[in-house]
């Protein structure tokens, strides 16, 4: 395992424009970000400043009227070759989904199929990308529940029955269900109460240490960036401003916007842990 | 509020193409049918083309006679231009009354909502469920000597409950828009909020609801007519169709007994159809994605 | 419970609302079972009304067969006036014409209700009506039932896969020719086909169910001959129904593959077939089972005319022909057949959507 590269991602100049008839906007301006095996990066901003299209545009999930002009998005997951993210197509793309590059989307939104119970909803990603492991997907389902602190009874239930707060955690065990190389976590608390939010940063840390996978999370709330990552990249206006490890950033910050972000928390976040 | 009304209905035709060309279609065979006298003296030259043996009997079509004459020697074409002429008086007799009885409805169970609501609502979707076309064969079949404008107020009777189902979800779902409270906390009236400020706004609903009942009452009574239980005394196309085919005109080589009334018909439903859809893909984009842009 | 002390009536009082209160409780413990409750009662209102507004219908509808027919009577025995007027009560009395129009309607709900008796049809005496609807109705059931199932079943496949690859040729296709041809009434295609199959191409036959010169049972050359015979009618139906639910469908497709959980399936990085199947078209059936149910009463209308064009012998001719001959309990008799089939098959298909949507409220 030495040889693995010490970077899951190396994203360089990246560019995403959406067309509208009245010309393009462009929303991600020449991003170059490097995301370190086993860290939880976050990325913060305002809404608009295109951390959200990033996160889309590396999940090669963008829809048309949005579009990658420029850039490359080398991903190195383990145990197999490189590849550059915006390249791959058809098969070789769905191939590399779920098993190494996964997608924790906001809990409040109904990513989970109304009509499917919680169990078909991760037999279906196991299944289709691990089928020597579907013997095992009756263990495997309740032990990630409870892993993320859910009831194994969950399983049987369907999306309407849980709440948010559940939803979130059903969700957060599907993305680490086949132990990916990256997760990226778009809003992971957003639309939360405050005493969700925390034990939802807390099962967030927890999987980094139970699973090993890097974390990369998309958050407008600087006080979740503070309690939760290692790394943040602010950006301002489709452009990274500033880089740095947490405590450097918010302790002195560089940048006059990535100040006023920090300023914006009523109470300057404490850290958790 | 007519110049509002113009003015809606002009931007509307504006912005769809398939409004306009069944707009277009629906107003050449209104020209046709509303020259059908004249065009029924031209081919008669002086005398009636379609009375009782004013030919001889089943002429192939020819230079003298374009479209051939049927069992009773009476020209095809001169029926064919005055049956086209009834089927759509049929339709826009039917059309009016459906729509204005549903509007009502509509409008009594959509604004006021409540109970009233409720039972007409029920009764309504009692009507839309059950099989109420036995109910029309056998009105059909027992009138005798009526009008056409009773012909039309039969039909009515069965296609209001369509156009008073697109209507009401509609009055529903407007009733609830901010223009809609402000006039209602600004102005008191009942009335003059439908009129000033629901009524224009619902126009294409109504277009539509119009359109399908007419389409509805026309091919009811060509439905009606083709199994031979048609209300006596008018001749629509269908009529001609059922000769046709009772008579066994096909194998006669009086073809266009069957084939000309059906093509009418089919143009008929596609202009029809058009105006329909073209009403509403302008003020349901969702559909618009599904005409395929 | 005898209770025999003085405060009796007190206890009778608590017992007598204990049990409702009960049944309300276990009620909301069972949501399910007041759903189906609720439901019923609505059917039986339904069903009702339904049929009570027939009934007035065809007894008060100018040119009333049964005047027509009284009227034939006395004059068949005007020159016995003792004996028409014995045979008119009689024959009044059978067809349950007897007394004020509420009386009649009373007799006839209660013979109806009581003993599925639709009263004597006229042409085919002392034959009861319902004998002669359901001789027909296996001929009804089989063409309706398969041709708007399997149109269903095509519509919703065909409607589900061109919402999921708009834009491409085949889609654009589908949808402009659904828009086309999904309002015309199948007796049209009807038409149509007979003039191209039967007339011009002598392929199909055009008229009746099944070979005459076969006899009628299980064999192989008879069931040959119902689907050679079904063929032209079941198309006129199939095509025009599966147009119409190709249209809705799509509508329905458009938004669902604009939500979130698409979006997350195409993450997951499942096989499209998977996302189209399990995602996409789950969601999008269930809606159109309950507006299965609600086109039935319609497609009946459009099969009563597609039935008599082809002489076929279901409920639709055997309406036509009970019409032409003033059959008046068996015109009646068909309308409450094909009004009870309907509301039925409405019932059955909103009784059985909660087993199949988890999502579907029992309560309002």
């Amino acid at each position: 395992m030495n040889d693995v590269p010490a970077n899951v991602l190396e994203i360089k100049g990246l560019d995403v424009v959406y067309s509208t008839n009245r010309g393009d906007v462009q929303a991600v301006r020449g991003i170059n970000l490097d995301v370190r095996r086993g860290e939880i990066l976050g990325i913060a901003g305002e809404s608009g400043s295109g951390k959200s299209t990033l996160a889309v545009a590396l999940l090669r999930l963008l829809k048309a009227p949005g579009k990658v002009t420029g850039g490359s998005v080398i991903f190195n997951p383990a145990g197999r070759s490189p590849v550059d993210l915006l390249k791959v197509h058809g098969e070789e793309l769905r191939v590399l989904r779920w098993s190494a590059l996964s997608y924790l989307p906001q809990g409040s939104m109904s990513s989970l199929n109304p009509v499917m119970r919680v169990h078909d909803q991760f037999k279906d990603v196991i299944v289709e990308h691990a089928p020597d492991r579907k013997e095992a997907v009756g263990d495997m389902i309740p032990r990630l529940l409870t892993q993320v602190g859910l009831e194994p009874r969950v399983a049987r239930m369907y999306p309407h029955e849980l709440s948010g707060g559940m939803k979130q955690r059903v969700l957060m065990a599907i993305a680490v269900a086949l132990e990916p190389d990256l997760v990226i976590a778009d809003e992971p608390t957003t639309a939360m109460d405050v005493t969700i939010q925390r034990v939802i940063l807390q099962s967030l840390a927890d999987l980094r240490t139970d699973f090993g996978v890097t974390l990369m999370v998309i958050s407008h709330d600087m006080g979740v960036h503070a309690q939760l990552v290692d790394r943040v990249a602010v950006m301002y206006e489709g452009q990274l401003v500033e880089v740095g490890d947490v405590r450097q950033v918010f302790k002195d910050p560089q940048d006059p916007y990535t100040r006023q972000l920090i300023e914006s928390i009523p109470q300057v976040g404490r850290r958790a842990s | 509020m007519p110049m509002r009304i113009l003015r809606a209905v002009l931007r509307t035709i504006r912005n769809s193409r398939r409004l306009a060309m069944g707009l277009v279609i629906l107003g050449v065979l209104v020209l046709v049918a509303l020259f059908s006298p004249l065009i029924a003296k031209a081919i008669g030259g002086g005398q009636d083309p379609i009375e009782l043996a004013a030919y001889d009997k089943w002429q192939v079509p020819g230079p003298s006679h374009l479209l051939g004459t049927d069992q009773f020697g009476r020209d095809v074409f001169a029926m064919v231009v005055k049956a086209l002429a009834v089927s759509l008086q049929i339709g826009a007799i039917a059309g009016v009354i459906s729509t204005v009885v549903g509007v009502i409805v509509a409008f009594v169970a959509g604004y006021k909502g409540g109970w009233i609501d409720n039972v007409l609502s029920t009764f309504t979707g009692i009507l839309l469920v059950i099989p109420t076309f036995p109910l029309l064969i056998a009105l059909s079949a027992y009138a005798k000597n009526v009008s056409l404008f009773q012909v039309g107020v039969m039909i009515s009777i069965f296609a209001w409950p369509f156009a008073a189902k697109t209507i009401r979800s509609q009055v529903l779902s407007l009733r609830t828009r901010p223009y809609v409270d402000l006039a209602r906390v600004s102005k008191a009236r009942d009335l003059e909020i439908i009129t000033t400020e629901l009524l224009p706004n619902l126009l294409p609903f109504i277009g539509v609801g119009f359109a399908s009942s007419a389409l509805g009452a026309i091919f009811g009574l060509v439905g009606l007519e083709i199994i031979g239980l048609g209300p006596g005394g008018v001749i629509d196309l269908g009529q001609i169709i059922y000769s046709a085919i009772s008579t066994g005109a096909l194998t006669l080589g009086a073809w266009p007994m069957f084939v000309v009334p059906v093509g009418l018909l089919t143009l008929l439903f596609a202009a029809l159809n058009m105006v329909n859809i073209g009403l509403e893909e302008v003020y349901n984009p969702r559909l618009r994605g599904v005409a395929g842009e | 419970m005898t209770a025999d002390a003085p405060p009796a009536v007190a206890v009778d009082k608590s017992q007598d609302s204990a049990p409702i209160s009960g049944v309300r409780a276990w009620l909301s413990r069972h949501p399910l079972a007041a759903y189906a409750l609720r439901r019923f009662g609505l059917y039986l209102i339904e069903l009702w009304g339904a049929l009570t507004i027939a009934f007035f219908f065809f007894r008060l509808m100018p040119g009333d067969p049964i005047q027509t027919l009284i009227q034939t009577l006395q004059q068949n025995y005007i020159y016995n006036a003792q004996a028409s007027a014995e045979i008119i009560a009689r024959y009044k009395h059978e067809f349950g014409l007897d007394g004020n129009l509420l009386t009649q309607y009373v007799v006839y709900m209660q013979k109806l209700v009581l003993h599925g008796d639709l009263g004597p049809s006229l042409i085919n005496y002392p034959t009861p009506a319902q004998t002669v609807i359901l001789r027909a109705l296996p001929w009804t059931i089989g063409l309706l039932g398969i041709a708007s199932v399997l149109s269903w079943v095509l519509g919703v496949v065909i409607g589900a896969i061109a919402g999921w690859r708009r834009g491409k040729l085949g889609s654009s296709i589908a949808t402009n020719l659904s828009i086309a041809l999904s309002h015309v009434p199948y007796f049209f295609v009807a038409l149509i086909l007979v003039y191209i199959f039967a007339y011009s191409m002598g392929v199909l036959p055009a008229r009746s169910a099944y070979d005459s010169n076969i006899n009628p049972g299980i064999s192989l050359a008879f069931i040959g001959s119902v689907l050679k015979y079904g063929l032209l009618p079941g198309l006129s139906i199939v095509i025009i129904g599966t147009f119409s639910w190709i249209l809705s469908t799509r509508m329905l497709m458009v938004p669902i593959l604009g939500e979130d959980y698409l979006v997350y399936a195409e993450a997951k990085g499942l096989k499209s077939w998977r996302i189209l199947t399990r995602y996409a078209l789950r969601n999008c059936y269930l809606p159109q089972i309950t507006a299965f149910g609600i086109s039935l009463g319609f497609i009946f209308n459009g099969n009563v005319l597609v039935e008599q064009l082809f002489n076929y012998p279901g409920l639709g001719t055997t309406l036509v022909t009970a019409i032409q001959q003033l059959d008046f309990n068996t015109i009646l008799g068909v309308t409450d057949m094909a009004i009870f089939s309907v509301l039925t098959a409405v019932l059955l298909l909103d009784l059985l959507l909660p087993l199949l949507d988890p999502r579907v409220k029992y309560w309002k």
